[in-house]
């Protein structure tokens, strides 16, 4: 359901240039959680930004179901951003709206009417288990909750694919656990791909059925993880495997 | 406190009053085009800037420009450039309505300025989130920008309406009435120094009561930290 194919992005000009992904080529099947990992600074995080433009690459060809990416005006890209999820390291919730006014976000821009808005938040804040905590503001909670607040938000349009870059870097080892579990709920009941950025091997292992692995913007290797373990080849892929 | 003191504060009371009515209505008028148009000049040298969301040198370039001209201009010089522009916007040149002239454009400048600086600080990452939403440019300013900074802003708006109480006191000195008016004629120039320092006091309540609400209703609106 996507393909990356030869993306490459450089940052900055000149000599002080750095070449953020190098000849990139990936597909996720629809319906798998695919991990990006790799070090900070391997370009897992800039792949995963590109797959909503939110990194637009130099050149190469991002396909989501068929449509080119790189040939939407920028209302179609809008549009298409309204129906890809995606959360964030930082969680970055709107932090004078409470957790109800967040999940409703996506769908005020997607122009939903208010009365399927309340819904469709109550909906959703019952999968990710909170409900309760609806009226609360972000600062209220914990990182867990924050994050799961974001899955929420995330998957509140029905998109097909949800993003997430490092979702659970910023939490403690308990509060990793609720994340992990909320992401394989969404996966598994509703059927959403997942695509996620990070360096996490624990996370991989548990969560995802492929990976592919960065190195200074390159893909090494792209990995099945078969019963909670990775096979690797390369000798890169074996000491990051031991290291992380 | 003696009689004669009494008295004499009840003599300037009328005038008090008056110069009271004055003084608001230049604050209201400043303030109000600051919040519209030096408000909206904010959001756009906010959007205009390098890596905003619409992002244009030029015009951020013109604009900035302009709203720093304007801040470094003496108040009491700016009052007196404008008054080719202010005889045409007012009618006249004496008076609270002129005064409101050459203070709208100063409050504008001012409150621009201060616009900008509080939605600098608006986390990067939470505008990116909209943005990962497909929201457009005019959602993120009215659903994010504003709702995040809207404490801070109402912070600096209360900060503004401080400033230009006192600017508007030096506008009386050209003809624009008002409290600070009054304490100058009554007070200063007729060595009448109790009604100075009783305008001046009040003066002071008066930025007390401002700053007083602005911080109160800041704090209600903040819900940034745990705390609230």
């Amino acid at each position: 359901m996507i393909e990356v194919k030869h993306i490459t992005k450089k940052f900055g000009n000149g000599s002080q240039s750095v070449h953020a992904l190098c000849d990139v080529n990936f597909s996720v099947r629809e319906g798998e959680i695919f991990a990006l990992i790799g070090l900070s600074g391997a370009g897992k995080s800039t792949a995963l930004r590109c797959l909503n433009l939110l990194e637009r690459p130099d050149s190469g060809s991002i396909q989501v179901n068929g449509k080119e990416l790189l040939d939407l005006t920028a209302s179609e890209l809008r549009r298409f951003r309204g129906r890809i999820g995606m959360i964030f390291q930082g969680f970055n919730l709107i932090a004078n709206r409470t957790v109800a006014e967040n999940v409703a976000f996506p769908l005020e821009v997607a122009g939903w009417k208010s009365e399927a808005i309340q819904t469709r938040v109550e909906e959703t804040l019952r999968v990710v288990g909170l409900y309760e905590k609806r009226n609360h503001f972000p600062a209220q909670l914990s990182g867990g909750q924050k994050q799961r607040v974001g899955i929420a938000r995330g998957i509140a349009n029905r998109p097909h694919v949800l993003l997430a870059d490092e979702p659970t870097s910023a939490l403690d080892p308990l509060t990793k656990e609720e994340v992990l579990t909320c992401l394989r709920d969404i996966n598994q009941k509703l059927g959403v791909t997942i695509v996620i950025a990070t360096h996490e091997i624990n996370l991989v292992k548990r969560l995802a059925q492929r990976a592919a692995i960065f190195s200074g913007g390159r893909i090494i290797e792209e990995l099945n993880v078969i019963n909670g373990e990775i096979e690797a080849k390369d000798e890169f892929t074996k000491r990051f495997l031991e290291v992380a | 406190m003696n009689t004669e003191f009494f008295q004499k504060l009840v003599g300037i009371l009328p005038d008090l009053l008056q110069a009271s009515k004055e003084t608001g209505l230049m604050l209201a008028i400043g303030l109000v085009a600051a919040f519209v148009l030096g408000g909206a000049l904010g959001v756009f040298l906010y959007l205009w800037k390098k890596g905003g969301l619409l992002e244009n040198r030029w015009l951020h370039f013109v604009f900035g420009g302009l709203v720093n001209i304007t801040r470094s201009f003496p108040f009491v010089i700016l009052m007196i450039t404008v008054i080719p522009l202010t005889k045409k916007l007012a009618g006249t040149s004496i008076g609270p309505l002129a005064a409101a002239v050459p203070l709208s454009i100063a409050a504008i400048a001012y409150f621009a300025r201060l616009v900008e600086l509080a939605l600098n600080e608006v986390p990067r990452g939470v505008i990116e989130a909209a943005e990962a939403m497909g929201a457009s440019s005019s959602k993120i300013v009215f659903s994010v920008l504003l709702v995040e900074a809207r404490a801070p802003l109402v912070l600096a708006f209360t900060s503004l309406a401080v400033s230009f109480l006192s600017y508007s006191a030096a506008a009386g000195i050209v003809g624009g009435g008002g409290i600070g008016d009054l304490a100058i004629r009554f007070g200063y120039y007729q060595f009448q120094s109790e009604i100075m320092v009783a305008t001046t006091l009040f003066l002071v309540l008066l930025v007390q009561a401002i700053q007083s609400s602005g911080s109160l209703l800041a704090r209600r609106l903040d819900h940034r930290s745990s705390v609230n």
